[in-house]
């Protein structure tokens, strides 16, 4: 296209300029014939044709860049006057208008039967078509409709579809020029892509290109969005199969756990069906497979367990028992031990409301814990009998004792009164060795005497549980030191007596102790020295007391000391040194009483050390038993 | 002096050695002793009986023991039917008895059988200084 001022523009030729300005070439244009442009460009002519469409013929002539633009040749009618038709083969025998040098003179003079009639440009094929010389033309589409355009009669013409040919244009190069021709392949995807061709495009081939380009946008846009859906879709698609599995796997194991697990699971419709029983529960109930079968009756299957006597009704009525096991015990929370008849199994049955409304009973196995809590109680039974035996045999003891005191005591009194009764009226009248008869006699009830008293006082303190009270072991020793007064003068005992510390305790037994331990250690003197006796407190664990009792006397053989607490156990000869043998052994007896210890340190001929650990505050009643 | 002693214990053969032990003393002027209980109580009853110094009471009798006595006692004649009763205990152990009898205001002192001449020095020690002693 030439402009008024000789300058050359047009699509091919804007865009071959701007090409060739991104190559940095220098190009001259020139116009040329229309003979010159068939013929190409080639050696003694010119060197480049900006746009011509790609065929092999004309690759054997001259050379091509990469393809700029694709064209469409295209049959045109006139509108409403296509009739059907579509292709070229629909035109056989018709006349078929091409412009000159047309890519569509060539392919419609190589069809056989098409009458072709050539016009010399496209706006003489335009003016034959709307002649109608002829029936329809096949022409190149850019350019026809550029004719088309600029005659303004785009309403009377129709392009039929599809193209009969389609082929890609590009820059035509005489042969030789390979460098330039390198050169702009190297810039033609770029520039395809730019602003620079688009704004070219839009101007030279108008509305209709820019209608397809927003087409294409929109087209590019529809299959972005697609896309993005699509791969939405595949990724919501694999999340929630993914999710799916996973559940479907829960479910599995749920299923797999609740079939398996030793806790019998059972759930009852809200109709009263069976919905679910698993194997722990149909194997531990009798006919459990036959009767705990899901879209069974719950009701009739503990009607028919009921029924055979299976379960024991404990003493209820059959009618009750099913009630409470089929009504009451559907309940949520309900829980209830329940037997089978044959004692085969104990369980605890427990009811959970599940959302749904069904009843889930969990049912435990408890035959084992029953029978283990049986044994126990049993054992305890036992144990409680052995100790009612033992406090009944204690309790015998001290009634025997106490029968002792008063029937053996009261008699000894009166032997004694008549002895010394006796012993007064023949005063003068007695030889020597009747009055020492009578002597022997009285010492004789007075030893008896005395046993009767320790014995009774060992047996008050086997099983008593001491009444405790504030004692001062200070008070308690000066009352036992009065009380022994006399046996202290006649054995010219000096005793030593230093502060001793306060305790809850039984009175009566801190005395007996303190007694005990005081007259032992005035009793066991060495025949040649007056007894020396040291009493005082001595350190002690937190929460206990200590005192002990020193003294100077006969002392204690290492074989023999763990002899001196038992009972009438006795070291040396009655002759020698008066006692029962239960003076040690009430002593421990009251130290086991207040939870404490008594401890002897001795050597023979150097004396003896009794200490007494006591429990503070004594808490712990004595065990019955011992 | 004990002007007026009573002496209630179920065990007669006891009850000469008691009256020997004291005629010897020479500590009494006038003593009423007792077997059983109910005699004893009938005697209190009577409107010539004298004023009662001391009571010497065993506690294990037949029938009426020595503190159904005390309750007896108590209850028809009053806290003060005697100055003084005195228990007499088999044994020194029995504490359960001991803690009964300090319950009644009259009872003041306890005693181990047998009765000796002691005892009586100590309850005539007691008494009220209202006649010179011998």
């Amino acid at each position: 296209m030439i402009n008024e001022d000789g300058s050359f523009t047009g699509l091919a030729v804007e865009a071959l300029r701007d090409l060739a300005a991104r190559a940095h070439l220098d190009l001259q244009m020139v116009p040329i014939s229309n003979d010159a442009f068939r013929a190409g460009p080639g050696e003694g002519g010119y060197d480049m044709l900006p746009q011509a469409g790609i065929s092999d013929e004309r690759r054997n002539r001259f050379e091509f860049t990469r393809p700029i633009e694709t064209e469409w040749v295209s049959m045109f009618v006139l509108r409403g006057r296509a009739a059907g038709r579509a292709g070229l083969d629909d035109f056989r025998g018709r006349a078929i208008g091409v412009a000159s040098a047309n890519i569509g003179q060539r392919i419609a003079e190589a069809e056989d039967g098409i009458d072709t009639v050539v016009y010399e440009d496209q706006p003489a094929l335009l003016q034959g078509l709307l002649r109608r010389d002829v029936d329809a033309v096949l022409v190149t589409e850019s350019s026809f409709w550029r004719a088309i355009d600029t005659q303004g009669v785009a309403e009377r013409i129709e392009r039929l579809r599809p193209p009969v040919h389609e082929t890609e244009r590009a820059v035509a190069l005489r042969r030789g020029l390979g460098v330039v021709r390198e050169r702009l392949n190297a810039v033609l995807p770029a520039y395809l892509a730019s602003a620079d061709y688009r704004a070219h495009r839009d101007r030279w081939l108008g509305d209709e290109i820019s209608i397809w380009a927003d087409r294409r946008v929109r087209l590019v846009i529809l299959t972005a969005v697609g896309a993005l859906i699509a791969f939405a879709g595949l990724f919501v698609y694999s999340a929630f199969r993914r999710r799916h599995q996973i559940v479907r796997e829960r479910r599995r194991y749920a299923a797999e756990i609740a079939e398996h697990i030793p806790i019998g699971l059972l759930i009852i419709s809200p109709e009263g069906q069976i919905d679910f029983a698993n194997r722990e529960i149909r194997e531990k109930t009798p006919d459990g497979k036959e009767t705990l079968v899901e879209g069974h009756s719950y009701r009739s299957a503990i009607k028919s367990l009921i029924d055979r006597g299976l379960v024991d009704t404990q003493g209820r009525d059959p009618g009750d028992m099913l009630k409470v096991m089929t009504e009451d015990g559907l309940a949520d929370g309900y829980s209830e031990e329940f037997r089978l008849a044959d004692g085969s199994g104990v369980f605890l049955r427990t009811t959970k409301r599940l959302k749904s409304g069904s009843a889930l009973i969990v049912r435990q196995d408890i035959t084992d814990y029953r029978r283990q809590v049986q044994q126990i109680e049993a054992l305890n039974d036992d144990l409680e009998e052995q100790i009612r035996h033992a406090e009944v045999a204690n309790q015998e003891l001290r009634a025997f004792a106490y029968a002792t005191s008063h029937d053996l005591k009261a008699p000894t009194n009166t032997l004694m009164m008549s002895l010394e009764a006796l012993a007064e009226n023949l005063e003068s009248k007695l030889e020597a060795d009747d009055a020492e008869l009578i002597d022997v006699a009285k010492r004789t009830v007075d030893s008896m005497r005395t046993l009767i008293d320790d014995i009774l006082t060992y047996t008050n303190t086997i099983g008593s549980t001491p009444e405790c009270e504030p004692v001062d072991l200070n008070k308690v020793a000066s009352d036992v030191i009065e009380a022994l007064r006399a046996d202290i003068e006649v054995n010219a005992a000096e005793i030593k007596l230093a502060p001793l510390p306060r305790l809850k305790a039984s009175p009566t037994q801190m005395h007996q102790l303190v007694q005990n331990l005081i007259s032992n250690a005035v009793k066991f003197h060495r025949p040649d020295q007056a007894p020396a006796i040291d009493i005082e407190a001595t350190e002690a664990p937190p929460g206990y007391v200590a005192f002990k009792v020193r003294d100077n006397g006969i002392g204690i053989a290492p074989e023999q000391q763990s002899k001196v607490f038992e009972l009438f156990a006795r070291l040396n000869r009655r002759g020698d040194y008066a006692g029962t043998g239960l003076g040690l052994a009430i002593c421990q007896r009251i130290v086991l009483n207040h939870g404490g210890r008594i401890d002897l340190q001795s050597t023979p001929g150097d004396g003896s050390c009794f200490t007494v650990l006591l429990e503070e505050e004594t808490n712990d009643p004595p065990s019955h038993a011992s | 002096m004990i002007p007026h002693l009573m002496l209630l214990d179920d065990n007669e053969d006891d009850q000469m050695f008691y009256r020997r032990i004291i005629k010897k003393s020479g500590l009494v002027e006038a003593f009423h002793p007792f077997i059983m209980a109910k005699d004893a109580l009938a005697f209190m009853r009577r409107d010539d009986r004298p004023e009662i110094d001391a009571i010497l009471l065993d506690i294990n009798m037949p029938g009426m023991d020595g503190f159904q006595f005390l309750d007896a006692a108590t209850e028809e004649f009053g806290d003060s039917f005697a100055k003084i009763a005195v228990i007499m205990l088999t044994t020194s152990i029995l504490e359960k008895d001991k803690r009964r009898a300090s319950q009644y205001a009259i009872v003041k002192d306890y005693v181990n059988k047998p009765l000796e001449q002691e005892h009586l020095e100590k309850i005539d020690r007691m008494l009220p200084d209202e006649r010179p002693k011998q």
